[in-house]
C-alpha cells in the first residue's frame, strides 16, 4: 500500500514536470526555433556547404578559394563529410632580399611554375609567382554510445612544388549530465616540400652558386586535449591544450637572405635560408559563447596562447559579434581579431658582412616580431528551402617591427551557401 | 589602426546595446556595478535541464558556428603569421608556410 502511494505520487510529478515542459515550450520562442532546427537535422540528412573567397594583398599575393563540402549520415550511428577546396593563387612574395639596386642574380622562384622574375625596377625583393593547390579532406564520425564519438579524418594537398598527407583521431566524450564534452585528439602530417623543376637548396649556399638537394621532408605530430562546458543557459565555454612536434625540412627553399656590408650599407652576397630542423610548440585556448540578456545578440570570444622553441610567444584575441535581425534567421556579424607575435631567435633582416655566419638565419617576414589586426563584418541570411545564405568582407593589416616590407593590407570577401537536403 | 581597432570595439558594444555603457551616465560605481553583473550573468553556474537548451541548439551558440569561414580563416592566418593551430587539429594544410 504504502509502495501504491509512492508509485502514484512519481506519476503525479512526472505528469506535472510533462505539463511544466510543454508550457516552457509554449512559452519560449527560441525552443520552438531551436526544435524546428532540430527537426531540419533529422530530417534532412545531407548538407552542401560551399564557398568562394577571394583574397588580395596590396600589391602581392592575389588568392581564389573554391570550397565544397558534403556531409551526412550513412547510417544512425555514422556521419561522413568530403571536403574540396581548390586555391589558385597569383602575385608576388618578398624573398628575404634586402631592397636596393643589385646586379646580383638569384636563381630561385616563388611557390609556382611561373618563375623568377623581378618586379621592383631590377630588384630582386619580390618575386612573381603563380600556382594551383587541390586538396581534399575526409571526416568521419562514428557514435558508438550515446556519450562517446570517434572521429577519423584524413587530408591530401598538392601543390606545384608542395605535397602533404595527413591523419588524425578524435575523441568526444559527454558527461552524464551532457554538461562537460570531453576531447582528446591526435595528428599526424607529413610534408614533401621542393621547388618548382624538383629539389631543395641547401641552407646558407650562395644564390648565384646554388648547391640542390632532393626533396624536404617534414614529419609533424600533435596532440589535443580539451573540455567545453554548458555553464548556464546562455552561456558555453572551451579550454584546449594542444602540443606539437615537427621534424625534418623547415626552410622555404624560395626565401633567401642577404649580407650587408655595414661601412657601405651595399648587398655583398646572397644566402639561401636555414632553419632548425626541429620546432615544438604549444597552445592554450579558451573560447566563450555568451547570449545577452537581450536575447538577440551572442558573443563569441576567444584567446590563445601560443608558444614555441624557435621563441615565436603570440597572443590571439577573437571578438565576433552576431546581432539577430529578426526571427528569419537574418543577422550581422562585426569581427575584430588582434594578434601578437615575438619575433624567431634566428630571425634576421640581414647578416652583416665580416661576422661568423650563424647556424641559422632567415627573413621571412613571418617570422619577424609583428601585429596584425582584422576587422571584418558578415551578414546572413535565409535563401530558398532550407537554405543559407552568408557573405563577409574582412581587412587585414600587419606592421613588422624589422621586416624591410614593414607593412601588409589585405582584404578578403567570401559567399557561401549552405543547403540541406 | 589602433583608434580603427578601438572605434570597432566602441561600435559593438554600441550595437549591442551595452549595460555598461548605458549605465555610464550614472557614474563609475554604476559602470563597474554592471560589468560586474554582466561578468556574472555569463559565468553564473546552474543546472540545466534538457528543455531548457533551447537557445544553446541555436546556430550562433555553437562554439564554431560557421566551420567554413573557420576554416578559411585558419589557412590565411596560417599563412601569413608564425603560429599556428589551437583550437582543432588536422585539416589540409598547405605550402605557403
Amino acid at each position: 500500500m504504502v509502495v501504491g502511494v509512492t508509485n502514484m505520487k512519481k506519476k503525479k510529478s512526472i505528469r506535472n514536470r510533462l505539463t511544466m515542459a510543454m508550457c516552457a515550450l509554449a512559452a519560449n520562442p527560441s525552443i520552438v526555433a531551436a526544435v524546428e532546427e532540430g527537426d531540419r537535422a533529422v530530417e534532412n540528412d545531407w548538407v552542401i556547404d560551399s564557398s568562394i573567397v577571394r583574397y588580395d594583398e596590396e600589391d602581392r599575393v592575389s588568392v581564389t578559394k573554391a570550397i565544397i563540402n558534403v556531409g551526412g549520415n550513412v547510417s544512425n550511428t555514422d556521419n561522413v563529410k568530403i571536403g574540396i577546396v581548390f586555391d589558385s593563387l597569383t602575385g608576388a612574395t618578398p624573398t628575404g632580399a634586402i631592397n636596393e639596386d643589385t646586379t646580383l642574380a638569384i636563381f630561385t622562384s616563388a611557390s609556382g611554375g611561373g618563375g623568377f622574375s623581378a618586379s621592383n625596377g631590377g630588384t630582386v625583393e619580390l618575386a612573381n609567382f603563380d600556382d594551383t593547390r587541390l586538396a581534399v579532406t575526409l571526416d568521419w564520425e562514428h557514435t558508438s554510445t550515446r556519450r562517446l564519438r570517434h572521429n577519423y579524418g584524413g587530408a591530401l594537398s598538392v601543390e606545384n612544388d608542395w605535397r602533404s598527407f595527413g591523419a588524425n583521431y578524435q575523441l568526444s566524450f559527454d558527461s552524464k549530465n551532457k554538461i562537460n564534452t570531453y576531447t582528446a585528439g591526435v595528428a599526424y602530417t607529413n610534408d614533401e616540400i621542393f621547388r618548382v623543376g624538383g629539389g631543395t637548396p641547401t641552407g646558407f649556399a650562395r644564390t648565384d652558386t646554388p648547391i640542390t638537394l632532393g626533396e624536404g621532408s617534414r614529419d609533424s605530430f600533435d596532440l589535443l586535449a580539451g573540455v567545453s562546458r554548458v555553464l548556464n543557459r546562455r552561456t558555453v565555454g572551451q579550454f584546449i591544450v594542444s602540443a606539437g612536434r615537427s621534424s625534418g625540412y623547415h626552410n622555404d627553399p624560395y626565401k633567401v637572405i642577404s649580407e650587408v656590408d655595414p661601412t657601405t650599407n651595399l648587398e655583398t652576397r646572397r644566402f639561401f635560408e636555414q632553419r632548425p630542423e626541429d620546432r615544438t610548440r604549444y597552445t592554450l585556448f579558451g573560447k566563450l559563447v555568451h547570449r545577452l540578456s537581450n536575447e538577440r545578440d551572442t558573443a563569441n570570444i576567444s584567446y590563445r596562447f601560443y608558444d614555441d622553441d624557435w621563441d615565436i610567444t603570440s597572443h590571439t584575441v577573437d571578438v565576433k559579434y552576431r546581432r539577430s535581425l529578426g526571427s528569419k534567421g537574418k543577422f550581422l556579424e562585426p569581427h575584430v581579431r588582434v594578434y601578437r607575435q615575438s619575433a624567431a631567435f634566428f630571425y634576421a633582416n640581414s647578416l652583416e658582412f665580416g661576422l661568423q655566419q650563424p647556424q641559422f638565419a632567415s627573413a621571412d617576414s613571418r617570422l619577424d616580431q609583428f601585429t596584425g589586426v582584422t576587422l571584418g563584418l558578415k551578414y546572413g541570411m535565409p535563401l530558398g528551402h532550407n537554405g543559407k545564405f552568408r557573405v563577409r568582407a574582412e581587412y587585414i593589416d600587419q606592421s613588422f617591427d624589422q621586416a624591410q616590407f614593414d607593412t601588409l593590407n589585405a582584404t578578403l570577401f567570401q559567399l557561401s551557401y549552405e543547403k540541406a537536403f | 589602426m589602433r583608434k580603427v581597432v578601438a572605434l570597432s570595439l566602441v561600435l559593438m558594444m554600441c550595437l549591442s546595446g551595452c549595460s555598461v555603457l548605458k549605465k555610464t551616465a550614472g557614474g563609475a560605481k554604476d559602470v563597474a556595478t554592471g560589468a560586474g553583473k554582466t561578468v556574472g550573468q555569463i559565468f553564473k553556474s546552474e543546472p540545466i535541464k534538457p528543455w531548457q537548451r533551447g537557445i544553446l541548439a541555436e546556430d550562433s551558440m555553437q562554439l564554431v558556428p560557421d566551420a567554413m569561414d573557420a576554416f578559411v580563416d585558419e589557412h590565411i592566418y596560417f599563412s601569413k603569421e608564425g603560429s599556428r593551430g589551437g583550437s582543432s587539429i588536422g585539416g589540409g594544410g598547405c605550402g605557403c608556410n
